[in-house]
């Protein structure tokens, strides 16, 4: 790269001129046009500099896409149709905008084709960003040993954005023996990141979590109690700059009997913090629940009924939520709040197993429904 | 087929909080020129040439006046071969960084419409293209284009004001039906489906209604299942929606039973069998006859009479066969089918995958 003398500085990168037709002497200084990168704006633009002002006149009232394309093509490949884009004259040359910003590190074939003259024919590139893998799994959830055999989804996290394509393509599980189990989950097309696409969710394929359809009558469970099975995430999945992970991930779990029981807030052991401390609330399950929704399903009322504020902090192995207040607790009646969409590994809920045998208990309310669970500060 | 129908009740709950919604479920609406897309992905027309596009990052809907980007291309809309190379070439990139997340015909000129992102993570961008009867590729202008614009609300965190709420909704589906919106979605935490409508405009939206879904399996065991797609369906008369569910059934339920408090238990119609998941469905005429054509992740295109919709008897007991109630038939030469919409009365246009990877938008005759 080097910077031109021009007005504005014009940044020209990877230049180079092809002996195409009778254009083989054009170049710097030599008085003709020539194509040059401009990365001096926000987004750079492909421009051809030094354009004799007889072409640019010629050139006015060009507007169709394709009559410019005839003019100035600008491709990802020699054999590849026009990218689309902008153009503007102006100050002795003609300026490309491309309608997305430039990739870098791609190569982008330029021809300009003015009128009565020879064509000049260029390969433009933005550097290439760090090409180094630099993002990781940095955890699975459930992180338990042993699962129930209707595990119900997992948790991927990431050190870093991932791209836009979902990945259940690089998530496999093999069983004991080595043999991948054959379509263990949900096969989707939608979205299943969180908003910053650090978390990555994977459902196991209800169809083989559910008693007596088909699916599960046909092919059985994609886990099986007594068994133990490896989970892997290739590294070939790319994150948000479009670089594979720096390694394979690998989780070796076991699997118990199903649960098919709902949550029982009775079970729970709740550690109550001292009056006038920020100490933590604590709580303990008889079984671990399901990491995304004990961040978000559960939190604590005053004894006024207004939720607090506060930091919560999931234990080992999911089997113990812990909350810390921004304020010191004051002595007094609290409610911890858990709001109805909180279940176990199976998706089991409180009061209300993964399946129930009626339709009564159905929700009527839009509004999640809460159960509260006392608690005493002193 | 007939002799494997099993009898009665397998349901479908539907609960509705049509009025009294609680402000968690309010939607919000907003108008402007330019829409601030983060995500593009399923689209559906209104009659008159609305375009209803979803943003499933942000969970917003935007109704798109597309004003000139609808008008001045051929009629009609022509198969284009490695249409995915060709949109990344278009768009200044490699076909790696380009995601094709629908295809929609404007119900006037007949040109298809495809949503696309273009790269990856936080520098992805949406794009909306337009392919006419020449079979040219034109990429719409957002700024040129009014909107008006839908939140879908996210559920509530229990402890306010932390950043534990990882949650998404992810919309699956859309259908405009006698003036309202149905969108289907799905959490990434919660394995249950919010079927929402909403009026449009939307300016004037009664903040959406929010719909519970429960399956109802075979008369024994109430699931949650999510509706992942649908397609409006006038069965006897009365305006259905005919939903395909990831537990592998096919679904009927009426619209018009969707009331303010109603319970409302709609039909299994069918087993669809195996590793079936429907992606995208189309209800198409021939020879007089109504026909489903449906999409679906492992089995090609599936065709299916319509006929019996309104008779068919509920599926209530386990099926222990691949498939069960109302019969289809596999269409063996439409393969790798990922996006299909109904092109004219004797055509479907089709997103489908070669053998090779390679994406081509294609023109098939009804089968």
């Amino acid at each position: 790269m080097f910077i031109l003398p021009s007005k504005s500085a014009v940044v020209v990168a990877a230049l180079f001129f092809f002996a195409a037709c009778s254009s083989s002497s054009t170049g710097a200084g030599t008085g003709q046009p020539r194509i040059v990168l401009n990365a001096d704006k926000p987004r750079p633009t492909i421009d051809v500099v030094d354009v004799p002002a007889s072409q640019l006149s010629a050139l006015q009232g060009t507007e169709s896409r394709e009559a410019w394309n005839a003019v100035l093509k600008i491709s990802v490949g020699p054999d590849q149709p026009a990218t689309i884009g902008t153009y503007q004259i102006g100050d002795g040359r003609i300026v490309f905008e491309p309608m997305f910003p430039l990739d870098h590190g791609r190569q982008y074939h330029v021809t300009y084709s003015p009128p009565g003259a020879a064509p000049i024919t260029s390969i433009v590139s933005l550097p290439a960003r760090n090409m180094t893998p630099a993002t990781m799994v940095t955890q699975v959830y459930p992180t338990s040993e042993v699962v129930p055999e209707n595990q119900l989804r997992l948790y991927i996290h990431f050190s870093a954005p991932m791209g836009s394509k979902g990945g259940l393509s690089y998530v496999h599980l093999f069983a004991d023996d080595g043999a991948e189990v054959v379509d263990p989950f949900l096969p989707l097309d939608a979205e299943f990141f969180n908003d910053d696409r650090t978390r990555y969710t994977v459902f196991f394929d209800p169809g083989r979590q559910k008693r007596g359809i088909a699916p599960i009558a046909d092919m059985g469970r994609s886990l099986t109690a007594g068994k133990s099975y490896t989970l892997v995430v290739d590294s070939e999945w790319r994150d948000g700059n479009g670089l594979p992970l720096t390694q394979q991930f690998k989780r070796t779990f076991k699997v118990g009997p199903p649960d098919e029981k709902p949550l029982d807030p009775k079970t729970w052991k709740v550690l109550a913090p001292a009056a006038g401390t920020t100490g933590p609330l604590a709580v303990a399950f008889p079984e671990p629940l399901d990491h995304g929704l004990l961040l978000r399903a559960l939190g604590v009322v005053s004894p006024e009924g207004k939720p607090l504020p506060g930091e919560v902090v999931i234990g080992e192995q999911e089997l113990t939520w812990s909350f810390t207040p921004k304020s010191p607790w004051a002595a007094g009646a609290y409610n911890i709040v858990a709001f109805a969409m909180l279940e176990d590994l199976a998706g089991n809920r409180i009061g209300r197993a993964f399946e129930v045998d009626q339709f009564d208990r159905t929700d009527k309310s839009g509004e999640p429904e809460k159960t509260f669970i006392a608690f005493v500060v002193r | 087929m007939r002799s494997m129908f099993l009898k009665s009740a397998l349901i479908l709950t539907v609960v509705l909080s049509w009025s009294g919604v609680p402000k968690a479920e309010r939607t919000d609406a907003a108008n402007g020129t330019n829409p601030a897309f983060k995500t593009i992905g399923p689209l559906a027309f209104s009659p008159d040439g609305v375009l209803f596009a979803g943003d499933t990052q942000s969970a917003a809907i935007f109704a798109l006046d597309l004003g000139k980007a609808a008008t001045g291309g051929a009629p009609g809309a022509k198969a284009i071969a490695a249409f995915d190379q060709k949109v990344a070439a278009l768009l200044g990139t490699d076909v790696r960084e380009i995601a094709v997340t629908d295809l929609a015909v404007h119900p006037k000129t007949r040109n298809a419409f495809a949503s696309v992102m273009r790269g990856q993570g936080a520098n992805a961008q949406p794009a909306l293209l337009r392919i006419d009867g020449a079979g040219k590729i034109d990429v719409v202008a957002f700024g040129d284009v009014k909107y008006s614009k839908v939140d879908l609300p996210n559920a509530p965190a229990a402890v306010p004001g932390t950043n534990n709420n990882a949650r998404t909704s992810s919309i699956t589906d859309m259908a405009f039906v006698d003036g309202r919106l149905y969108v289907a979605g799905l959490s990434n935490e919660e394995f249950s489906s919010k079927l929402r409508s909403v009026s449009y405009p939307f300016n004037t939206v009664d903040n959406g209604t929010s719909v519970e879904i429960y399956h109802g399996n075979h008369g024994q065991f109430e699931t949650r299942s999510p509706v992942y797609t649908f397609v409006p369906y006038k069965v006897k008369g009365e305006t259905n929606l005919i939903a395909g569910y990831l537990c592998t059934p096919l679904v009927k339920f009426p619209v018009g039973s969707l009331k303010s408090g109603a319970k409302v238990r709609g039909t299994t119609i069918a087993e669809l069998g195996n590793r079936n998941r429907p992606l995208d469905m189309i209800v198409y005429q021939k020879g007089g006859k109504e026909f489903l054509l449906m999409s679906n992740n492992s089995r090609g295109v599936m065709k299916i009479p319509t006929a019996n919709f309104g008779d068919a008897s509920s599926i209530t007991k386990p099926v222990t066969t691949e498939r069960g109630g109302v019969g289809y038939e596999t269409v063996t030469s439409m393969r790798g089918v990922e996006q299909l919409d109904l092109l004219d009365a004797n055509n479907t246009i089709v997103l489908a995958r070669s053998d090779a990877g390679v994406l081509n938008l294609d023109v098939v005759a009804l089968p």
